[in-house]
């Protein structure tokens, strides 16, 4: 029995007989700093339990996202750093057993002191419901559901930071490893967002799709949705790493279940005009975060052209890069979208907070154009000289055009021209549309220069054929 | 049989194409050494041919097996040194060993013998609960080839070996890569120290701009030099009792000499293949005054095969030996 190499490596490293002591003592001070600092203050003992309940909850949560999300996302740029990353890829591990053998193996010490921790809260949690039965601080909505929830956003963390770290590797030798920073950035972002998605419930009595789940349910079930789907992300993206062919079949699959998911929480709540916009919404949202986050490599792109032109299909789609996928997943959502809006003529106003009634379609169209934009001018940084600073400086250009912009705007007064500046759907296709396409004309025209500018000056510095 | 075939392989990095249809096929049991000057693309051909990096366009085959369609099968066959490795460091010599054995599918029945005859062969027994950041610069080396080895595969890629080990280290290991190709192991190796590629090589492939120059055996590499001359040349190794400062002038002043490469009190000269020019070379080094020690027909060292086949026309002549291209 070989069990997983990969896990059973991380846990000599993690389980050193220092790192155990070191940690140990730091945990064991920090509670006992956190009680002795409440017995000072109150010069009681009976709230001890309430002090070491919500210590112990709290020590879990930041261990479980900040130090073991920290210790995921940088657990492959170490291993190039070290360069010991090639020599796990000529492993005949399978991806899987890397992918999780990694993701648990350099958590493991964290995850264990985040259990011991959530051990520490559930025991005195159950002191204060069953014992102290006078205590204010009966926790809600019960144990389980608590930890869940803290450990749930603890794997989605970890797997996403995992999961960009990996997304970041443009599989070029000789790979400058990215920040495991940046990684857990992008981790806690998403958990930002998770964490307004999942209080979502909260309005809805817990129903999806009519089905009265009840808000702890559904919050758990949609922490735990996302972190399977971060697990399998990083699974998918450790084939890659290990050659092994992988067309996007999944990650389509990810984004229609996550449309899916959406879309059962509008359900039923007399709102068709956002059960109409939510799937682009969503699908806006993957996009920009692919066009960003992931590795931007021209020859990928030239490669991946190549084989789908000598018909070798599957090679082609194993090089396909996700932001091109997610951008036709959009472009298809945005028609079918369109259809509906068509035919149904009551779905076309749409009350926009803050601005008023607008037109679903224009909407509809002005986000497919902003977003074409979007990804030409980050497409299009790619090719210029600091091509690993594309995603910065497409972060910087996009926060400016969506905020700094229209910021100007409303603060001189302009609300009504802001279709021109933002997907408004306001004011007609002269201001929505009009504007937004010269801009995305402009962009394609700026993206097929460099890209002819680009392979001219590469084929000047290759030998001569 | 070829036991490694490549076809047209085209690799390219942004600004610059580092393979160009590399073609050749490399034969079980045999020993290539791979050179070129920096940035010629063995680095890269090396990735490719472990499967580390997808090419552009053309195929690698190896033991039959099209890496492409099988990468995992292939690295099951592989082993890999890179120039730049790494070894983890809180780890001890037999847990590195045992990971290793472990991710290339050895059974942990196995391991322990795995790692052991390992040990033995690199000459690591009295090291193995030593953590790798404890070890010398020889020492980790000889973990990392340890590594890439455990787990026996048919074919071994070495890229820079030598690179930073001391003279006993790099003895040492050019007789491992003896003793490997020996028990039936087909060996790549990429190197610049190429007096020693010659020890144990049994083919030279020398690749200059992303392109094969010459992928032929050591022993016939050696016609190549002259190829173009008129007449066929050979190579004479001469030796003299002590270094002088104008043996080299002297054997280029020899006019039938078509190259001359000097290593201090010894050279290597071409010259066309017949026993009147032979006789001439002798008599033009003793009447130079030179004191000839050794005199007589060589074959063709590695380096004289690359210096004379991939320096660019016009470039100076070879370096002293052991000097880096």
């Amino acid at each position: 029995m070989n069990g997983n190499p990969e896990f059973r490596r991380n846990l000599w490293i993690q389980f050193s007989s220092t790192r155990v002591l070191v940690v140990s003592m730091l945990t064991g001070l920090l509670l006992f700093c956190a009680i002795a600092l409440d017995v000072a203050l109150t010069a009681q003992t009976k709230f001890v339990p309430e002090i070491v309940s919500y210590v112990a909850r709290w020590l879990a949560t930041v261990i479980v996202i900040f130090w073991a999300g920290y210790q995921a996302a940088g657990a492959v740029v170490r291993e190039i750093r070290n360069r010991t990353w090639d020599a796990q890829r000529l492993s005949t591990l399978h991806p899987w057993s890397m992918a999780w053998g990694k993701l648990f193996g350099v958590t493991s010490l964290a995850w264990t002191m985040a259990l011991i921790g959530g051990v520490v809260y559930a025991a005195a949690a159950a002191y204060i419901v069953y014992a102290v039965a006078e205590s204010n601080v009966v926790p809600r909505p019960g144990i389980v559901v608590t930890l869940g929830v803290t450990f749930g956003y603890g794997i989605v963390c970890q797997a996403t930071g995992l999961l960009v770290s990996l997304a970041r590797l443009s599989g070029r030798p000789g790979e400058r490893a990215g920040g495991t920073m940046a990684a857990h950035v992008v981790a806690l972002l998403a958990i930002a967002v998770l964490a307004a998605f999942a209080t979502w419930p909260l309005e809805n009595e817990g129903r999806w799709y009519g089905l009265r789940l009840g808000e702890p349910a559904l919050r758990l079930v949609t922490i735990w949705f996302f972190a399977l789907w971060a697990i399998v992300g990083v699974y998918r993206r450790m084939r890659r790493e290990l050659q092994m062919r992988s067309a996007p079949w999944v990650w389509l699959l990810f984004l229609t279940t996550l449309v899916f998911y959406g879309e059962g929480l509008v359900y039923g709540r007399g709102q068709p005009e956002a059960a109409l916009l939510l799937p682009t919404a969503i699908l806006i949202l993957m996009l920009w975060t692919m066009t960003l986050v992931e590795a931007k490599d021209p020859l990928t792109l030239r490669q991946c052209l190549g084989w789908f032109r000598r018909r070798e299909w599957g090679t082609a789609a194993s090089l396909v890069p996700l932001w091109l996928v997610t951008f036709l997943a959009f472009a298809a959502t945005v028609m079918v979208s369109i259809v509906f809006a068509s035919v149904n003529p009551g779905l076309r106003i749409v009350r926009i907070p803050f601005l008023g009634n607008a037109d679903a379609l224009l909407i509809l169209v002005a986000a497919f154009l902003y977003l074409a934009r979007d990804v030409l001018l980050v497409q299009t940084l790619t090719l210029g000289r600091e091509s690993n600073l594309a995603g910065v400086a497409g972060a910087c250009i996009l926060f400016f055009l969506y905020l700094a912009v229209p910021a100007v705007f409303i603060a001189g007064k302009q609300k009504d021209l802001l279709g021109v500046v933002l997907p408004t759907g306001q004011g007609g296709w002269m201001i929505c549309l009009l504007p937004i396409a010269a801009e995305v004309i402009a962009c394609i025209v700026l993206f097929a220069w460099r890209w002819r500018v680009f392979w001219r000056v590469n084929a000047a510095k290759a030998p001569a054929a | 049989m070829a036991i490694i075939a490549a076809q047209d392989l085209v690799y390219d990095y942004p600004g610059a194409r580092a393979l160009d249809r590399v073609s050749f096929e490399v034969a079980a049991g045999t020993i290539t050494a791979l050179v070129g000057p920096n940035g010629a693309g063995k680095t890269t051909l090396l990735r490719c041919l472990a499967v580390l990096d997808r090419p552009a366009s053309g195929r690698i085959w190896l033991d039959g097996l099209a890496v492409a369609d099988h990468p995992r099968e292939c690295h099951r066959k592989l082993g890999y040194l890179s120039d730049f490795y790494g070894l983890y460091d809180e780890l001890t010599v037999r847990q590195c060993l045992i990971y290793h054995a472990a991710i290339h599918e050895i059974s942990a029945d196995a391991q322990p013998e795995a790692v052991a005859r390992t040990a033995a062969r690199m000459d690591l027994v009295g090291l193995m609960e030593r953590r790798a950041s404890q070890l010398s610069r020889g020492q980790r080396q000889r973990l990392a080839v340890a590594q890439a080895i455990v787990h026996d595969p048919a074919v071994l890629l070495l890229d820079e070996p030598a690179a930073g080990l001391d003279p006993e280290a790099r003895w040492k290991l050019s007789t491992l890569i003896a003793d490997l190709a020996k028990g039936g192991m087909t060996l790549i190796v990429s190197s610049h120290i190429l007096s020693e590629l010659e020890d144990y090589s049994t083919h030279v492939m020398i690749i200059r701009g992303g392109r094969l120059v010459l992928h032929k055996p050591l022993s016939e590499a050696a016609a190549e030099i002259g190829a173009d001359e008129a007449v066929p040349q050979t190579c004479m190794r001469i030796e003299v009792a002590a270094p002088d400062a104008g043996f080299e002038k002297v054997l280029t002043g020899f006019k039938a000499a078509t190259r001359v490469a000097v290593h201090g009190t010894s050279a290597s000269v071409f010259i066309p293949a017949d026993n009147p020019t032979r006789v001439a070379l002798l008599r033009h080094c003793v009447q130079a005054g030179l004191l000839v020690t050794a005199f007589g027909e060589d074959r063709a060292r590695v380096e004289e095969i690359y210096f004379a086949l991939s320096q660019t026309p016009g470039a100076a002549p070879a370096p002293a030996r052991g000097a880096a291209p």
